[in-house]
């Protein structure tokens, strides 16, 4: 069975590069266009998630810090994929509990590897 | 209105009527950013679902193309049979058995030579036999009667004409016989030499071919991984620049959130002018981007063309699609085929003519031992004679003439019995040789099946590898169009860039009319903009300000060197 990995960017065609990239690799993806939606789409089992900093409604370190305080998603691994390199959001990520940082752009292969590297 | 305030009022209208102009500028300028955003996000998400489509088929292709090189790779074992299988042939033919069935000819013109010696002898035993009756009566006088020594020459005489007369049939069986398998042997010796040498030789070279081009194969599976290797990293390009849709529509948003800004309205000639550079690194990485997807779809097409061509040129299959390097080996096994399958034909028969051969063979020996054991009873009857002829001593004189050439002709048979009976452990053992030898050649049948199961192989893989191609060839074709209307449906985005141009000519305006020597709006934006490539662009607007305002920043490479960290 192939693992499911949440992908939370109010970008649409990130969403879909995202999606096509680990789709291709062979896993299944849910989109999430915001945080908020990305925290209401956490009723199966999600292996992995990957999520934008800058959002509406609710970014990515608040999707973070939802997830690390949800029973569901407390342990699962969370990559954020952002335009940002700033140090200090950076380490706002880490503290939050973030597991991994990718600036966009992402080379697909780039993005597979991450996500194999961190799924083990 | 007092004279001060009247001549101040011009210089106020001035300032709220620029005011008014700059504000209008402003929201003009927000509103067709906002447009061009959400009008390239369609395009650029018709793209990306197209993406989806061209990577499906793209797969589909190097699958297959990989399955026909795959196929071309994997028949060595076929053309190694094959081969070996035509060298034996040639061998075959270097064989034969003619000179053994040439030597059973010789053998059996030799029993008809021996049978036929053996008639003059019967006629003189006739005679003989009549000279006996005549002494007989001669001698009546003096009490010897012979008569009883002419009846029983007479009668074993008889017998021997009756034994070579059944013999010289059998004879005549077997030299038929013997003549038919030289006749079949020869014609299909000419046969082979005729055709199956040139044919055999001809075969060879075609299969020289094929295992050239089987060899070309393993290092085409390198170019065509190549091939999808360029493919993939183009599909990965596009990837990458559909992603800067999103980095330009929020450098875009940016943009308008700060024109939209107090900020803007006290200080807007330095923050239309600082956002006039933002847009044109914008526009920049929009171009940047389109000119990428472009480019990485035509090396994409490029490449699935060429694939096409490797595979036709992988199996030898000609502009109409006809022919194809097995082709030419084809008619030339299926002849080989035809002849082989006649040699073996003919050398069933030939052991069949072998067998055959035993039987009057084995009837000429009967008779010959029943001739041999008469010439011996003969020779008794002679010995007889001289006893007689020695009793009537002067008058017995012609008598022991007769038994002496009695006693000569049945020692004649006997020795003619010895002859046959040699030529006809010579005919039997040259006969089992060459049915031997012939059993030995049947080997031919099996290498008929190996060469028969061998060239099926290959034609089966021929015609899946041909399948295989034609559909690569359609698929090929689908993906060039499917490109084609994705490169014509995503566009140059001349307009967009027209309108991010505009914007920018709009924002540079404003900064000539609102112009302020201060840099603190230009401060006050980069403490609001974090962004990587925004600072870029703040750097670029600072350092170029000594130079030249109108110096567009350079687009960011497509992706950071580092941009993964893992905590």
């Amino acid at each position: 069975m192939n693992k499911t990995i949440l992908t939370a960017d109010d970008s649409a065609t990130v969403r879909q590069m995202v999606s096509f990239t680990l789709k291709a690799a062979g896993y299944d993806v849910i989109e999430a266009k915001d945080g908020q939606d990305a925290l209401g789409k956490l009723s199966q089992p999600i292996a992995m998630v990957i999520t934008d900093l800058n959002m509406p409604m609710l970014d990515g370190i608040g999707l973070i810090k939802g997830l690390r305080s949800h029973p569901k998603a407390k342990y699962v691994p969370i990559v954020v994929l952002t335009t940002e390199s700033d140090t200090a959001k950076k380490q706002e990520a880490r503290s939050a509990g973030a597991t991994a940082w990718i600036v966009k752009p992402f080379r697909p292969e780039q993005l597979v590897a991450v996500v194999q590297k961190v799924l083990g | 209105m007092s004279l001060a305030r009247w001549m101040r009022w011009p210089r106020q209208w001035r300032r709220s009527s620029q005011a008014a102009e700059t504000k209008k500028i402003l929201r003009s300028v927000g509103g067709s950013l906002e447009g061009v955003s959400s009008s390239t996000e369609g395009v650029f998400l018709q793209a990306g679902e197209r993406l989806m489509s061209l990577q499906t088929h793209a797969n589909e292709i190097a699958q297959l193309a990989t399955s026909v090189a795959e196929l071309q790779a994997g028949d060595s074992g076929a053309l190694t049979v094959l081969d070996e299988v035509l060298a034996a042939a040639c061998q075959l033919q270097k064989t034969g058995h003619s000179e053994k069935v040439r030597e059973l000819q010789t053998q059996a013109r030799a029993i008809q030579q021996a049978i036929e010696t053996i008639g003059p002898a019967v006629k003189t035993f006739d005679v003989l036999s009549v000279m006996i009756r005549i002494e007989s009566v001669r001698c009546e006088a003096t009490g010897a009667i012979f008569v009883g020594l002419a009846d029983a020459v007479t009668q074993l005489s008889q017998q021997i004409r009756e034994r070579i007369g059944a013999t010289a049939g059998a004879a005549g069986v077997l030299l038929e016989t013997i003549s038919c398998a030289a006749e079949d042997i020869g014609r299909t010796l000419q046969e082979r030499q005729a055709s199956l040498g040139p044919l055999t030789s001809e075969a060879s070279a075609e299969l020289l071919k094929i295992g050239d081009n089987r060899q070309r194969a393993s290092q085409a599976t390198q170019l065509l991984g190549a091939r999808f290797s360029d493919i993939s990293a183009a599909v990965g390009n596009i990837v990458t620049a559909l992603q800067f849709h999103d980095i330009v529509r929020q450098q875009m948003e940016h943009t308008t959130d700060a024109l939209r800004l107090d900020e803007a309205k006290v200080n807007a000639g330095e923050v239309a002018r600082l956002r006039a550079a933002q847009l044109q690194h914008s526009r920049a990485t929009f171009e940047n981007s389109v000119k990428e997807i472009r480019q990485a779809l035509a090396q994409v097409e490029q490449n699935a063309g060429m694939v096409a061509g490797e595979l036709a040129g992988l199996l030898g299959i000609s502009g109409s699609g006809d022919a194809s390097y097995f082709s030419g080996i084809e008619s030339g096994l299926k002849s080989i085929l035809t002849i082989l399958q006649g040699n073996a034909a003919a050398d069933r028969r030939l052991r069949e003519a072998a067998v055959s051969i035993q039987q009057p063979v084995s009837e000429i020996s009967k008779t010959v031992a029943g001739v041999r054991t008469i010439g011996i009873e003969m020779q008794r009857i002679a010995m007889n004679a001289t006893i007689q002829a020695t009793r009537l001593e002067h008058s017995g004189g012609a008598l022991e003439i007769v038994a002496l050439a009695i006693l000569t002709l049945a020692r004649q048979i006997e020795t003619s019995s010895d002859t046959l009976e040699q030529c006809l452990r010579t005919v039997r053992e040259d006969a089992a040789a060459v049915g031997a030898a012939a059993a030995a050649d049947s080997e031919a049948e099996g290498q008929i099946a190996i060469l028969r199961q061998s060239a099926a192989a290959l034609s089966s893989m021929e015609s899946r590898s041909k399948a295989d191609y034609t559909r690569t060839v359609a698929l090929t074709a689908a993906l060039q169009r499917e490109i084609g209307e994705t490169i014509s449906g995503f566009g140059t985005q001349d307009e967009c860039l027209g309108a991010l141009d505009a914007a920018i000519q709009a924002l540079q305006g404003v900064s000539a009319l609102e112009a302020t020597p201060e840099n603190a709006a230009a401060e006050l934006g980069m403490s609001q903009y974090t962004m990587h490539s925004e600072r870029a662009v703040h750097r670029a607007l600072y350092d170029a300000e000594n130079s030249s305002d109108d110096v567009p920043a350079e687009s960011p490479p497509l992706v950071a060197e580092e941009n993964v960290e893992f905590f």
